[in-house]
């Protein structure tokens, strides 16, 4: 998919959440609705909590993520997410690559690129 | 199950309703995610009737999340575009590939290469499929059985039966027994060309329609054409 200049951060948040999960699971493993408040307090990063689902079904389906269910004290049983080793692997590879990326839009950004192409 | 406060059950049915698109196993794992977690909002809201609303706000409406839970994963990390990420679901989620085009085919034509029983096995693929959902399954099972079996069977047993002798001459009292007991009189030989060919024509339409139905919901189901 090309990104559509009409709206790159959303284009964003959908690329960078997927990550944002597995690096809150990494800490330990949580159930849905936990990681939907976790992430709620970053409205710029989850806008409405149902999208949390269907990505966390595709990460799972993708091997990224495993769940089990486990009883709550009150109430239903909840599933739990945590990282499988593939998981893992890719948000390490991830955050070795993410801070040269914000670095280098940062430069775009605020004009710190030299424009004659020179290093 | 517990039972869920009713504007929480309500969304939740909304969202079953809308999920009908995507695939079976996929809507089943969303609905009952979604359900948990309104369990979970409902227990934390208590008495709170406005603390409950604003939880199922927040969710976004039920065709927000079918719509993403239908879009392609890339982003995902699920198609080799990291390399070597996409292995495990990636069967199940690749479209309609060879499963799925043998599926097709085997509605389609299976009847006619081995009569009946071809059809059969399609049948059974589909409705083991994963790629396909409930509603998907239902139209490709009825919009035409046998498939184009069903047409061929429509075009020759007419023409066959008109060969036995069916007329009966308005002079004769008694009616003579044809050779063809098993198709009575009439349905072939006396059904005019044109209504034989325009239904022929309806089941063929309906057979491509369907086939039709079945590409387009497994491409859109899980994001490409093989």
């Amino acid at each position: 998919m090309v990104g559509t200049a009409a709206a790159p951060v959303a284009e964003l948040r959908r690329a960078v959440l997927p990550v944002c999960v597995l690096a809150l699971i990494q800490r330990r493993s949580l159930y849905g609705y936990e990681l939907a408040r976790i992430m709620g307090q970053r409205p710029e990063l989850l806008t409405s909590h149902g999208t949390l689902y269907p990505l966390l079904l595709r990460l799972e389906e993708n091997g990224l993520v495993t769940s089990v269910w486990r009883p709550s004290p009150a109430g239903p049983r909840r599933k739990y997410y945590a990282n499988t080793a593939k998981g893992s692997a890719l948000l390490r590879q991830f955050r070795r690559e993410w801070p040269n990326f914000v670095a280098a839009v940062d430069a775009c950004l605020a004009g710190d690129l030299p424009m004659d192409g020179s290093p | 199950m517990t039972a869920l406060p009713p504007v929480a059950q309500s969304y939740v049915e909304d969202l079953e309703r809308a999920a009908v698109e995507l695939p079976a196993r996929r809507r089943a794992a969303l609905v009952e995610s979604i359900r948990e977690h309104l369990m979970e909002a409902a227990a934390e809201a208590g008495d709170d009737a406005d603390a409950l609303e604003q939880a199922i706000l927040a969710l976004g409406s039920p065709q927000a999340l079918i719509a993403e839970a239908s879009m392609p994963d890339q982003g995902d990390f699920g198609n080799g575009a990291h390399g070597g990420y996409g292995a495990p679901g990636a069967r199940e989620r690749a479209g309609p590939g060879a499963r799925e085009w043998t599926t097709l085919a085997l509605l389609a034509v299976g009847g006619i290469v081995v009569p009946v029983m071809g059809w059969f096995v399609g049948v059974a693929l589909l409705w083991t499929s994963s790629v396909w959902s409930h509603r998907a399954k239902i139209i490709g099972t009825l919009v035409v059985p046998f498939g184009f079996a069903l047409a061929f069977l429509l075009l020759v047993v007419p023409v066959s039966n008109s060969v036995s002798d069916c007329s009966t001459p308005a002079d004769e009292p008694v009616r003579r027994f044809t050779s063809a007991p098993e198709l009575p009189c009439g349905v072939g030989s006396g059904t005019s060309p044109v209504v034989v060919i325009t239904l022929t024509g309806a089941v063929v339409l309906a057979e491509v329609g369907g086939l039709a139905y079945l590409v387009r919901s497994a491409a859109a189901g899980e994001g490409r054409l093989a």
